[in-house]
């Protein structure tokens, strides 16, 4: 027993395994959270897209301005490429996923570019994919609190409209909620929930901290608070027992974490007591 | 924060629950509906019969204030669709995802979105109301069930609790019926009987005749116009219907009633071309 605990407590002496710890906890729940509008709505393309879609605001920030306001530059573009997603979705002739496809292979490429401009390139661009969660300072951590508590106060805010435009968009219109503006709302606390991730996990396995947790939770849950209490629960351990596993077996953080969170998915699809069979094939 | 849920209108005193007046929808090339008038007053209920292709769902999306008519208006308790909150509206096929984690009470609560304070949870008044709409449509049992369990029937009836628990005046149902069994039909014909004693005006589409002049007082052949408006045995008659589906509606014998009874086995399908 003392001896899991040294175990437990060894990597934490190291204040910043202490720092990553925190972040990956937040994280973790706010990805699960917002990804369980993600994934009710189909929008794990979008999600995908939306992290892959900042990469030339982070090189564009970092070549102005260096480290210091990267978050911003982040915001600002993942932001402005979800307003270019909802207005291609709303006026363009193109089917959703073939506009988003554009969109975001467009943009990588357009940071890729960029990054590549940079003497630092292969470091830069491997930090970026993949996620630095040990590279977290204490200004780091305030921000993604920060940000964090906003994601989630405006989900409860906007709890039940959100809820009855994910569920049912006619009962949406009858009722005069402003959909539009509803939806532009969920793009915007998904492009903010993406930035403050991107230092644990990466562009590159974002859409699992925002699919995977939810998943799992939704595999199991009867009732939308429940599925989002589960997913943030699911994330939140996920992060935590990825980074342990990522001390220990000397694995990239980020993909530690992103494994254990599968490993969740896999063992409540093995065990869920209703594995929506109600549902029929290919819906 | 105030711009995301607007408040509905204040109703005309006096002014008809529903008045549809000239109203034309082009699709493009296509004429969808054609002049369409006729007015509702509180608590009627009227069964718009007529064949695929005739408008039926064009008129409830206008009504409803989803659907822009090309020329005409629309009036509801005097004001325009568009402003009203108190119209309830059941989509043929329905916007909701049935897979979605919510109870059927949680479905029924949506309803009552308009009446909740922001931050507050729905109080023990609001539940109250949940279960009595419940109630009133038979499925009070079934308030903790995932709307994913729930029969054709059942869910179409939940519907109508969740319009019930909205206090909505004016319901719009566009084929309630279609791929229900007999019984499952008479129940939500029931529940829709209920909303009779609550003074809830009904408009209702669907291809099931005889059930049509059975359960509605009133009823509208459409064919993109007006074919024939007035009680069953005046609308439902072999000459009128012959207009309006033209000779591919066989109608045996001569009584409307049997006639139609004759009839219903095939309808569903046997109408359409």
């Amino acid at each position: 027993m003392s001896q899991l605990v040294a175990l437990l407590l060894a990597p934490l002496s190291y204040p910043f395994m202490v720092r990553s710890m925190l972040a990956a906890i937040v994280v973790g729940a706010v990805c699960a959270v917002v990804g369980c509008y993600v994934v009710l709505r189909g929008m794990a393309f979008l999600g995908d897209a939306l992290a892959h879609a900042i990469l030339p605001g982070l090189a564009l920030g970092y070549i102005l301005s260096g480290r210091q306001s990267l978050f911003w530059w982040a915001l600002g573009t993942a932001t402005c490429t979800a307003l270019a997603i909802g207005i291609l979705r709303q006026r363009a002739q193109l089917r959703e996923d073939t506009a988003i496809g554009v969109v975001f292979a467009a943009m990588f490429a357009l940071g890729i570019a960029l990054i590549s401009t940079t003497r630092t390139y292969a470091v830069d661009l491997a930090h970026i994919l993949f996620g630095n969660v040990l590279g977290i300072t204490g200004g780091d951590l305030v921000r993604i609190g920060v940000s964090a508590l906003a994601v989630l106060g405006a989900i409860f805010a906007l709890y039940r409209e959100l809820l009855i435009i994910s569920f049912d968009r006619v009962l949406a219109l009858t009722l005069r909620l402003n959909v539009a503006a509803l939806e532009f709302v969920q793009l915007v606390l998904i492009s903010t929930t993406v930035v403050i991730s991107l230092q644990t996990v990466g562009v590159a396995l974002m859409v699992a901290m925002l699919v995977t947790p939810a998943a799992a939770a939704y595999l199991v849950a009867r009732r939308l608070p429940q599925m989002m209490a589960l997913a943030a629960a699911i994330g939140s351990f996920s992060g935590v027992a990825g980074l342990y596993l990522s001390y220990y077996v000397r694995v990239a953080s980020g993909a530690a974490i992103v494994l254990v969170c599968t490993a969740i998915f896999l063992a409540a699809f093995a065990l869920s007591p209703r594995r929506r069979i109600l549902r029929p094939r290919g819906l | 924060m105030k711009a995301l849920l607007r408040r509905g209108a204040q109703h005309v005193p006096g002014a008809p629950a529903l008045e549809v007046l000239g109203v034309t929808v082009r699709y493009g090339e296509v004429l969808a509906l054609d002049g369409v008038s006729f007015t509702l007053q509180a608590g009627d209920q009227l069964a718009v019969v007529g064949p695929n292709g005739s408008g039926k769902s064009t008129l409830l999306g206008v009504v409803a204030g989803v659907l822009e008519p090309t020329e005409g208006e629309v009036r509801i308790f005097g004001h325009p669709p568009g402003q009203h909150t108190c119209v309830g509206f059941v989509p043929q096929r329905s916007g909701a995802d049935l897979y979605f984690p919510v109870t059927v009470a949680d479905v029924v609560m949506m309803g009552r979105a308009l009446k909740l304070r922001r931050f507050g949870w729905p109080t023990r008044a609001d539940w109250q109301a949940v279960h009595e709409a419940l109630r009133t449509v038979g499925l009070e049992e079934l308030a903790g069930r995932s709307i994913a369990e729930l029969s054709g029937g059942q869910r179409q009836r939940a519907f109508i609790a969740r319009a019930l628990a909205q206090e909505a005046k004016l319901l719009l149902m566009d084929e309630p019926l279609a791929g229900l069994d007999v019984a499952a039909q008479e129940d939500v014909l029931a529940s829709i009987a209920q909303l009779r004693l609550q003074g809830v005006t009904v408009l209702f589409t669907t291809h099931n005749l005889a059930l049509a002049a059975a359960h509605f007082d009133r009823v509208l052949l459409l064919n993109q116009r007006v074919i024939a408006l007035g009680k069953p045995e005046e609308v439902l008659k072999e000459g009128v219907l012959l207009s309006a589906y033209g000779h591919h509606a066989r109608l045996p014998g001569v009584d409307w009633r049997s006639g139609l009874a004759a009839l219903d086995d095939t309808c569903g399908d046997g109408w359409e071309q």
